[in-house]
C-alpha cells in the first residue's frame, strides 16, 4: 500500500490530476497506442499465418510494420504509467489491473525475446506460424484485458 | 414528431430500457465495440499511412486496401451494431451531447472522404501501385482520414465524459 500512496502523493501525479482534461487527453493517446500496437500486430500475423497479402514477401512487411507496434508501444510506455500515477488505488481496487500487467508483460516478453528473432530470421516455417499464432494471441489477451478494464471499472 | 421526441421514445422503448436496466449492458457493449473499434482503427491507421507513403510502402496500395478492407467493414459493422443499441439505451441524454452530435459528423464526414476517394484517386489504382511516390491527391486523403479518426475517437471517449445523468 505505501508504494501506491507514494504514488498518489508524487507532484507527477497531482500534476496529471490538476487539470480536468489532462487524463481523458492521456487515455486518448494510450488508446491510439493500442490502436497502433493491435493494427500492426494483427497485420504482421495474419500475414505469417498466411491469411492475407500471401504473395507479399513476409519479412519485408514484417520490419515495416515492426516500426509502428514500436511507435505504439513508446506511446503505451509514456501514457500508461501516467494514468497510473493518476489513479493508483483506482486500478489496485480490483485484480483486473493486475491481471492486465502480468498479460502485457507475458505478451511483451515473448515479443521481445522470442518472437522477433524469429521473425528477423526469417523463412515461412512451420516454427514462424508458431510464434506468430502465440504472439497475436498474448497481445490479444493483453489488449482485451486492457479494454476490460476500460469498459467495466 | 421532433427529432427529440423520436430519440425520446427509443430511449423509452423496451429495448433501450431493457439495455439501461441490464447490469452488464452498458459494458458489454462498450468493450464489444471497443473490440470493433481496435480492428477498424488499426487497419484504417495502416491503410491511411500506406496512402501517406510512410508504411507498408513494398507492398502495392491495391493490396493493401484488398487485404485490409474485410477486416475494416467487419470492425465497422460491430461498432455500428453496439453503437446503435448504445443510442436506443441512453438516447434521450445522447440527442442534446455536444461530444455525441460531433461524432456523428465526424462520421458522415469520414464516410464522403472514403467515398470521395473511391471516385477519384482509386480510380486509377493500378497507377498508383507502379508510381514510385505516392501522389499528393492520395496523400491529402490519407491525411484527412488519419485526422477524422483520430477525431473520432477522441469525440467517442469526450461522450463518457460529458453525458448528463443529472436529471
Amino acid at each position: 500500500m505505501n508504494f501506491l500512496e507514494w504514488c498518489q502523493n508524487s507532484p507527477l501525479s497531482a500534476a496529471v490530476r490538476h487539470e480536468a482534461w489532462t487524463i481523458p487527453a492521456i487515455e486518448i493517446l494510450h488508446l491510439a497506442g493500442v490502436v497502433l500496437v493491435f493494427g500492426s500486430v494483427l497485420v504482421t500475423n495474419l500475414r505469417l499465418l498466411g491469411w492475407i497479402l500471401a504473395s507479399e514477401p513476409a519479412s519485408a512487411l514484417a520490419a515495416d510494420l515492426a516500426r509502428w507496434t514500436r511507435l505504439g508501444l513508446v506511446l503505451l510506455v509514456i501514457t500508461g504509467p501516467l494514468l497510473f500515477l493518476a489513479m493508483p488505488m483506482k486500478l489496485f481496487e480490483t485484480s483486473d489491473f493486475t491481471v492486465k500487467l502480468v498479460l502485457v508483460a507475458i505478451a511483451g516478453t515473448y515479443y521481445f525475446a522470442i518472437y522477433r528473432k524469429r521473425i528477423l530470421a526469417a523463412g515461412g516455417s512451420g516454427t514462424l506460424k508458431r510464434s506468430a499464432a502465440i504472439s497475436l494471441g498474448l497481445w490479444m489477451a493483453a489488449i482485451v484485458a486492457g479494454l476490460e478494464l476500460g469498459a467495466f471499472s | 414528431m421532433s427529432p427529440l421526441e423520436i430519440a425520446q421514445a427509443m430511449e423509452a422503448s423496451p429495448f433501450g430500457t431493457a439495455l439501461r436496466e441490464s447490469r452488464y449492458g452498458f459494458p458489454g457493449l462498450i468493450f464489444v465495440h471497443l473490440c470493433g473499434l481496435l480492428i477498424t482503427a488499426g487497419t484504417v491507421f495502416l491503410w491511411d499511412l500506406r496512402l501517406l507513403g510512410v508504411g507498408l510502402r513494398s507492398t502495392p496500395v491495391s493490396r493493401v486496401g484488398q487485404a485490409l478492407l474485410p477486416w475494416t467493414w467487419s470492425g465497422f459493422c460491430i461498432m455500428l451494431l453496439t453503437g446503435s443499441a448504445m443510442v436506443c439505451m441512453e438516447a434521450g441524454r445522447l440527442y442534446p451531447n455536444t461530444a455525441f452530435r460531433v461524432k456523428l459528423a465526424l462520421l458522415i464526414l469520414a464516410g464522403v472522404n472514403m467515398l470521395t476517394f473511391h471516385a477519384t484517386v482509386y480510380r486509377s489504382v493500378g497507377r498508383l501501385d507502379r508510381d514510385a511516390v505516392v501522389p499528393t491527391r492520395a496523400r491529402v486523403a490519407g491525411a484527412i482520414s488519419l485526422v477524422l479518426w483520430f477525431a473520432l475517437l477522441t469525440a467517442g471517449r469526450a461522450i463518457g465524459y460529458t453525458i448528463n445523468y443529472g436529471d
